[in-house]
């Protein structure tokens, strides 16, 4: 799969940004059993792109993006940030691989210090990268980002629990902006939100990446925002990833089942599509990821399952150019 | 008179419609068919805290008829909640009801009914599906034996005859190997099975009521199409009226009857499901149609947004509560209370579509109403 | 940023459109309120504990200026005026030795005082940075230092503060000793637990992404966050140090002559209790009244500070 991954990025003319390899997380859970939560994972992001990562709760989704931050140790593979090793980075590289790389969180509720004034928050990054020359340069600066993201100087000296939630991931977005990062891991920073400040927040998100040039991996459960928001998508299930493509092609042309059904149970929010519609029903639920039989993971739930799944897991293999599908009859 | 003869074949013709999906279940048809099931009448509720009077809810009118589906859409702290709780008769200290609020269920007043009657009401006549099943459900009590409760508490079941029911109730909302989920407890249940297992609990005793409060907020999409399904099938099947609380447009639209739209603890808009997606009136239900995006649309396309957020309902705004936030705000939108238009629908599924709002005041200007309708989102298209 | 002014001058104004750039619905109504403005806030609404608080600093007051007001001493044996009641002379009576009682039981507050805040201030330190090691170094350090912790809480309390006591004799360093060496433990547990919640909270995971150092993230984070904790853990310890303290005290192990506290007023006072009643009733009610006041300064404390009771 890697050798595809470097045509494509040889093809396009540019290097990737982060190059993961054969990533792996496992967690041990009591009794000598493992957690595979992330589990043989390769992709890479280009520079100014937004890989979508979408999946259930439990897939490994979240696990995935903090490894390819440098948040937890992998158990094995590689994760490439220009080229260099993230978690062999020390010293001063280390320092400004921190300041290159910034996370969004997911709930705005607990993702900001409740001890810390909005203006303390945002210079946090500031103060430790000594991105300012004097008070003056650092209170400005702090304004700036407010008025960036929609807010302005007078709720710098408020403390977080007086905004909403969307307020407050607009403020966990200024904080990642203050230290001017390339590259941001937006871990479901919108499911905690309601309808109308999503879209405000995801505005946000696609203006600043225009305006400045950021490369997200935007992680989501939510497959129509991540489609809207991402060039690609990535879809994982059970620490694995079944299915890469551009987003266009992902929802014309989805070739997994499991990808498939996902499209097929959101919901449209348009009464005659809805009425005329045929939902492909998946049985039972998410299989645990603890000691997940030999064979396809998605075998259990699968409405096409056959002999061959049971007993060989499916590589991920590109069937089209840039159409990646790990299942035995894609394309079949 | 002569309006009374000429309104009764429609009656009927409604009744006949709505009665022939549940001919199977004749106890639950009582009543007059166009007497709702449970009116709401200027429904008004009030939370004390520090900075003082939280005015959640400020005169929610709506009814319910019977299997009909009624969506209450809105965002959080809208007010949509606490609607529900109270339709329960589950508001506490610091939540006042205040006076002059009226819910009838069946004509009786639920707010002024004796402890009795409620607990013969709550779970008996009106079920209730919460957001989060690990807290809605007894950890400490075995799934079966709730349900087993519940049904004892409101019919005289022997024990036998309860657990017979209760496995028989969880085999209906699908959860496989009933006998032996029905001896486990909550937290051995997943997130779909455990919402289902509340289901089975809300609808243990037939209710004529099902209020479900964002049942499928805290599931995954393919979870939620089932939960979703499920839920359509208990009214078809059984004819149960259903309320569905929520912020999803996309699970309403193949959903619901009736759609009311609530914003700063008031009704904005209401009307028929097709009404509310292909005809919305109000600026507020036309952008959070545009808010979300759809599988269906174009990619990276800017999203329609709302700026700011909803007003502190601890001082509510006098005028409109959506005007800081409108595109059409004008000075009568900041200083006086928007009038309810009435918007006259073809067809008897669309009556009583309504929206409050000062663009359809009689005494507007035509060009507001062009500008209104220039940017009216029809059907949810993208914008910008 | 306030539009509320605008006010509609002309009839035909009222369906005009507002200019978009002047609404900001942004705007946060309620008041800007600190974590600590907010708490106290909350203590000064609990009317029982703002009299207790009062009550309290009185007691401490009185503990300092007791003796200068009656202008006598507390040591001096005066032969002729052994247990007399209240008069005049002796506004509380006095002791079997003619000692002052009024005076006396003034300073033995002080000691019961000075000896609780110190013992509180040693089990909080000691706990605190015990707690913190534990959750910091994790894995084998961590399961032995919790052993041990476990080791010491399971030994009885008064037995091994009599032992100790017994062992290296009566005084206040050893008084000292004896009560805080099994105290911490319950404040290392805590200090732990609430530690390993905060390394994994969202903010102090985001400070990291952001490449802040382990002592950047301890003193903006975690402890900012613990100090509720420490503040409503110390108002806990305090009176149940004076507890025991009176205890070991009452039982003639604690504090011995010339050295005293309301601990071994007591004793003294239930001695002569049938006779002279006055010399148990004075450090008892002094001895309630303290207790009550921490304990119910406390618990109005813990429902101020407490996060989950903010909305």
């Amino acid at each position: 799969m890697s050798n595809e991954v470097e045509k494509t990025a040889a093809a396009a003319g540019t290097k990737p940004l982060l190059e993961v390899s054969h990533l792996k997380k496992y967690f041990k859970v009591g009794n000598k059993r493992t957690l595979k939560a992330v589990d043989d994972v390769s992709f890479n992001i280009m520079p100014g792109e937004t890989l979508g990562v979408v999946g259930e709760s439990g897939c490994g989704k979240t696990t995935c993006g903090r490894t390819c931050v440098g948040m937890y140790d992998p158990t094995d593979g590689t994760v490439l940030y220009n080229g260099k090793n993230i978690h062999e980075l020390k010293g001063a590289e280390k320092k400004a691989f921190t300041k290159e790389v910034q996370i969004i969180f997911q709930d705005p509720y607990a993702s900001l210090n409740p001890r810390m004034t909005v203006a303390e928050i945002i210079g946090e990054g500031m103060d430790v990268h000594g991105l300012y020359t004097g008070k003056q340069e650092r209170q400005e600066r702090i304004g700036q980002l407010l008025r960036m993201v929609g807010l302005n100087q007078e709720h710098a000296n408020r403390f977080i629990h007086e905004f909403s939630g969307g307020q407050r991931q607009r403020i966990g977005i200024a904080r990642a902006l203050a230290v001017e990062p390339r590259f941001i891991l937006c871990d479901e920073p919108l499911s905690a939100l309601d309808v109308s400040i999503q879209a405000q927040v995801a505005n946000l998100l696609i203006r600043f990446q225009k305006e400045l040039g950021l490369t997200y991996m935007f992680i989501a459960h939510d497959l129509a925002m991540v489609k809207h928001i991402s060039d690609r998508v990535a879809v994982m299930y059970l620490g694995s990833v079944v299915e890469l493509a551009t987003s266009a092609e992902i929802y014309s042309n989805p070739l997994h089942p499991y990808t498939e059904a996902l499209m097929s149970a959101i919901p449209i929010a348009d009464p005659d599509i809805e009425d005329s519609r045929q939902r492909i029903m998946l049985e039972g639920e998410v299989t645990s990821p603890i000691d997940v039989p030999p064979g396809c993971k998605f075998q259990s739930r699968c409405p096409r399952a056959k002999e061959c799944c049971r007993k060989d897991a499916p590589e991920l293999k590109e069937v089209s150019p840039g159409h990646f599908v790990a299942c035995h009859f894609a394309g079949k | 008179m002569a309006e009374e003869k000429v309104m009764t074949p429609q009656v009927e013709e409604e009744a006949v419609e709505i009665g022939k999906n549940w001919k199977a279940n004749p106890h639950k048809w009582t009543g007059d068919p166009n007497q709702p099931l449970l009116e709401v009448k200027n429904l008004r509720v009030s939370y004390h805290t520090y900075a003082g009077e939280v005015q959640s809810v400020r005169g929610v009118n709506f009814d319910v008829k019977h299997g009909e589906i009624l969506a209450v859409i809105g965002e959080s702290g809208c007010g949509k909640s606490v609607t529900a709780r109270t339709i329960m008769s589950l508001i506490r200290h610091p939540g006042v009801v205040k006076e002059g609020s009226q819910i009838l269920f069946e004509g009786k007043d639920v707010l002024s009914m004796s402890k009795k009657e409620l607990s013969q009401y709550r779970g008996g006549d009106c079920g209730m599906i919460f957001q989060d099943a690990l807290v809605a459900l007894d950890p400490t009590m075995r799934v079966g034996k709730q349900i087993m409760e519940n049904l004892r508490i409101h019919s005289k079941m022997t024990k036998k005859e309860a657990k017979e029911e209760a496995i028989r109730l969880l085999d209906v909302v699908g959860i496989p190997n009933a006998e032996t989920r029905f001896r486990q407890y909550p937290f051995e249940f997943s997130g779909g099975m455990r919402q289902r297992a509340m289901i089975a609990m809300a609808v243990a005793c037939q209710p004529k009521l099902v209020i479900a409060d964002e049942p499928t907020t805290a599931l995954d999409v393919t979870i939620q199409a089932q939960i979703m399904e499920l839920l359509k099938r208990l009214r078809d099947e059984d004819g149960t009226s259903i309320i569905l609380i929520t912020h999803d447009f996309g699970v309403v639209a193949g959903f619901a009857d009736k759609i009311v739209v609530m914003y700063a603890g008031q009704i904005v808009e209401r009307g028929s499901r097709k009404e509310i997606f292909y005809n919305p009136q109000h600026p507020y239900t036309w952008a959070l149609l545009g808010a979300v995006p759809r599988l269906d649309w174009e990619n990276k396309q800017m999203l329609r947004t709302i700026r700011g957020t909803p007003p502190d309902l601890v001082a509510p705004p006098k005028g409109c509560p959506f005007a800081r936030r409108c595109e059409l705000c004008m000075n009568v939108c900041l200083e006086e209370m928007p009038p309810v238009k009435e918007f006259p629908g073809e067809g008897p599924e669309n009556h009583g579509h309504s929206a409050m709002c000062w663009l359809y005041a009689d005494d507007a200007p035509a060009e507001v109403r062009e500008k209104a309708e220039a940017l009216r989102v029809k059907g949810g298209e993208g914008h910008e | 940023m306030n539009t509320d002014t605008v006010s509609i001058k002309k009839p035909e104004d009222r369906f005009a459109f507002v200019d978009q750039d002047s609404l900001y619905a942004d705007e946060i109504t309620r008041k800007n309120i600190g974590f600590w403005a907010d708490a106290a806030r909350r203590f000064k609404q609990n009317k029982v504990a703002m009299f207790f608080l009062i009550v309290l600093v009185l007691l401490i007051v009185m503990s300092l200026l007791g003796p200068v007001i009656s202008g006598k001493d507390y040591i001096t044996i005066n032969g002729q005026d052994k247990n007399m009641a209240p008069c005049s002379q002796y506004w509380l009576g006095t002791d079997n030795m003619g000692r002052d009682l009024f005076t006396r039981s003034w300073v033995g507050l002080r000691t019961s005082l000075v000896i609780a805040l110190v013992a509180a201030g040693i089990q909080l330190v000691v706990g605190c940075l015990y707690g913190s090691i534990m959750a910091t170094l994790g894995g084998i350090v961590d399961d032995v230092m919790m052993r041990i912790v476990e080791v010491i809480s399971s030994i009885p309390n008064l037995i091994l503060c009599t032992l100790l006591l017994v062992v290296f004799g009566n005084g206040y360093v050893q008084l000292l000793f004896a009560l805080s060496v099994t105290s911490w433990t319950g404040t290392a547990r805590l200090v732990r637990g609430q530690i390993l919640k905060l390394r994994e909270s969202e903010y102090v995971l985001a400070s990291k992404a952001m490449g802040g150092s382990n002592m950047h993230r301890i003193l903006k984070h975690l402890l900012p966050n613990t100090l509720g904790l420490l503040i409503l853990e110390l108002a806990q310890a305090i009176p149940s140090v004076i507890f025991s303290e009176t205890s070991l005290s009452f039982l003639g192990i604690g504090l011995m002559p010339p050295n005293f506290s309301l601990g071994t007023m007591l004793q003294q006072g239930q001695s002569t209790m049938n006779f002279y009643p006055f010399q148990l009733l004075v450090p008892c009610v002094l001895l309630s009244l303290l207790v009550l006041s921490f304990n119910v300064v406390g618990d109005a404390l813990r429902d101020a500070l407490d996060p989950q009771l903010r909305n």
